[in-house]
């Protein structure tokens, strides 16, 4: 009796095991490997350490490739998607979870991503920027994100469900739609294969952004606001996940002590088991909104400050910059009361 | 005999001139000399963007902000290209080793505190420096066509 106890309970660990090492698996086949590289091309893995990219190189979650002027690389993703970074790019690989399903998730917060989907295994990944969040099914799609958060997405084949402000619409081949820091997704339009000049289309969003610094600050400090509504939404959920983990393992022990092993496993089974899978999946979920908001505030707010500084620098009293800085203040504000908390030090790199 | 008596203490000098020399070099960083910090903004005041650009370290900080990419750095100098008198006539009035305790210089944000921690480059000073245009604090570090690099930038200082 005793024998067969032990065999039952060394399956279980077994199995729990196994489960484990295949989440893990299936997370690490989520990464991407670089299979070109041109120009200045750099792998931030984070925690101050960045370094060139070389071809054959992975890039891991939470791990990104920055472009440079001239730079360029080419990544491919389990032999069946090909993600083509541009010049001038911050791309990044993350993950969220949906439904309690793990979601891969590719940021572009600045420059310009071409995704090629041909087979995906799994649930679909979203593609984020700034603006948005859009969804796919086997697709070429190209991303491209403006200095003042704005982006712009291009189908070339397949299907987009692009995202913001609780809006969705949905892109088929050869459309495209822009979508605006804080807005809804703009109406949709054709396009022409080879007809769109990003460069261009990311001038004028600049401009219209040096010309009135104030509003562009104001949509970025909307979008900022619904990214910290989130961020609020889900931290009281994942603490209460955390403090009622602990309360069930303690009673696990105690259930042990007082009962015996199976009844220990069996209250894991029940209880416990479930209530990991759920704390884990807040945690995921609140680092990816708390992700998305640094990375608005770090390259995007950034930015802009970097190009109003050096443009007033000798009127550093102009109503435009001065009415911009309460804006930029203001975000900055809410970044360390309410998205410092929620990342560690090695996501503030 | 005498004349190979000369010959052997002036070797022997020589030897302990470079000795002393290198061993100054090697013991003294680029970036805490200010001749060579004098040179950098001398380098930065002629005000190509370009090379400008090649003479800052990236990731750099401007003022509170961790700036990422190369573009960046081209943009802030094509930005103050135009600017005369930036970094010109000046004043170093202090130069010290950027330890992890001076983020608080440039802004007293975690976003700092853990660049100043973990992404500021080996032997990176902080610059106190006054110019035409008023108060700079700079970072710098390393050497790069005889000059440090800069890092970090905050002013003028209000």
């Amino acid at each position: 009796m005793k024998r067969k106890r032990i065999l039952k309970n060394f399956i279980f660990s077994w199995t729990v095991i196994i489960l484990l090492g295949m989440v893990i698996l299936s997370a690490g086949a989520q990464d991407a490997t670089v299979v070109y590289t041109e120009g200045d091309v750099d792998i931030d893995h984070g925690y101050g350490s960045r370094e060139l990219a070389l071809i054959g190189d992975p890039l891991q979650n939470g791990e990104s490739i920055i472009t440079g002027p001239v730079g360029f690389a080419e990544l491919e993703r389990n032999t069946s998607t090909t993600i083509t970074v541009e010049p001038d790019t911050i791309f990044t690989l993350e993950q969220t979870v949906e439904d309690g399903e793990e979601r891969s998730v590719m940021r572009c917060t600045l420059g310009s991503v071409a995704y090629r989907f041909q087979q995906i295994r799994g649930k679909e990944p979203y593609l984020v920027t700034p603006s948005a969040v859009a969804g796919i099914r086997g697709t070429e799609v190209i991303v491209t994100t403006a200095d003042d958060g704005s982006s712009l997405f291009i189908v070339e084949s397949g299907t987009v469900e692009v995202e913001a402000e609780d809006s969705r619409v949905v892109l088929e081949a050869e459309e495209g739609v822009e979508v605006r820091p804080g807005e809804r997704p703009g109406e949709k339009f054709e396009v022409q294969r080879g007809g769109i000049d990003f460069s261009e289309w990311r001038e004028a969003r600049r401009e219209e952004f040096i010309e009135d610094p104030v509003s562009s600050a104001l949509a970025l400090e909307r979008r900022f606001s619904g990214l910290i509504r989130k961020v609020e939404e889900l931290a009281p959920v994942y603490a209460e996940n955390k403090r009622w983990l602990e309360h069930e393992r303690e009673l696990m022990k105690k259930i042990e002590l007082e009962k015996g092993t199976d009844a220990k496993w069996e209250y894991y089974r029940e209880k416990v088991y479930p209530l990991e899978v759920d704390t884990h999946n807040a945690f995921i979920t609140l680092r990816y909104w708390a992700k998305s908001a640094f990375s608005l505030r770090r390259f995007v707010l950034g930015r802009m400050y970097l190009s109003l500084k050096t443009s007033y620098i000798e009127n550093l009293q102009d109503p435009k910059f001065v009415e911009f800085l309460e804006v930029y203040r203001r975000i900055l504000a809410g970044y360390e009361d309410k998205v410092v908390p929620r990342l560690k030090d090695g996501d503030l790199i | 005999m005498i004349f190979r008596n000369i010959i052997r203490m002036a070797c022997a000098g020589a030897v302990l001139c470079s000795f002393l020399l290198f061993s100054g070099c090697a013991t003294v960083p680029v970036s805490e000399k200010p001749a060579r910090v004098e040179s950098l903004l001398a380098r930065l005041e002629q005000g190509d963007a370009e090379s400008n650009t090649r003479l800052t370290h990236v990731p750099f900080v401007l003022d509170g902000e961790i700036m990422a990419t190369r573009k960046d750095a081209r943009l802030m100098w094509e930005n103050l290209a135009g600017i005369s008198g930036l970094f010109s006539d000046p004043e170093i009035e202090r130069i010290y080793p950027a330890g992890p305790e001076e983020y608080g210089k440039f802004a007293g944000t975690a976003d700092m505190r853990v660049f100043f921690d973990r992404a500021l480059p080996e032997n990176t000073t902080v610059v106190e420096v006054e110019t035409s245009f008023g108060s700079f604090l700079l970072l710098v570090s390393g050497k790069r066509f005889g000059v440090p690099v800069l890092v970090g930038l905050k002013g003028p200082v209000q």
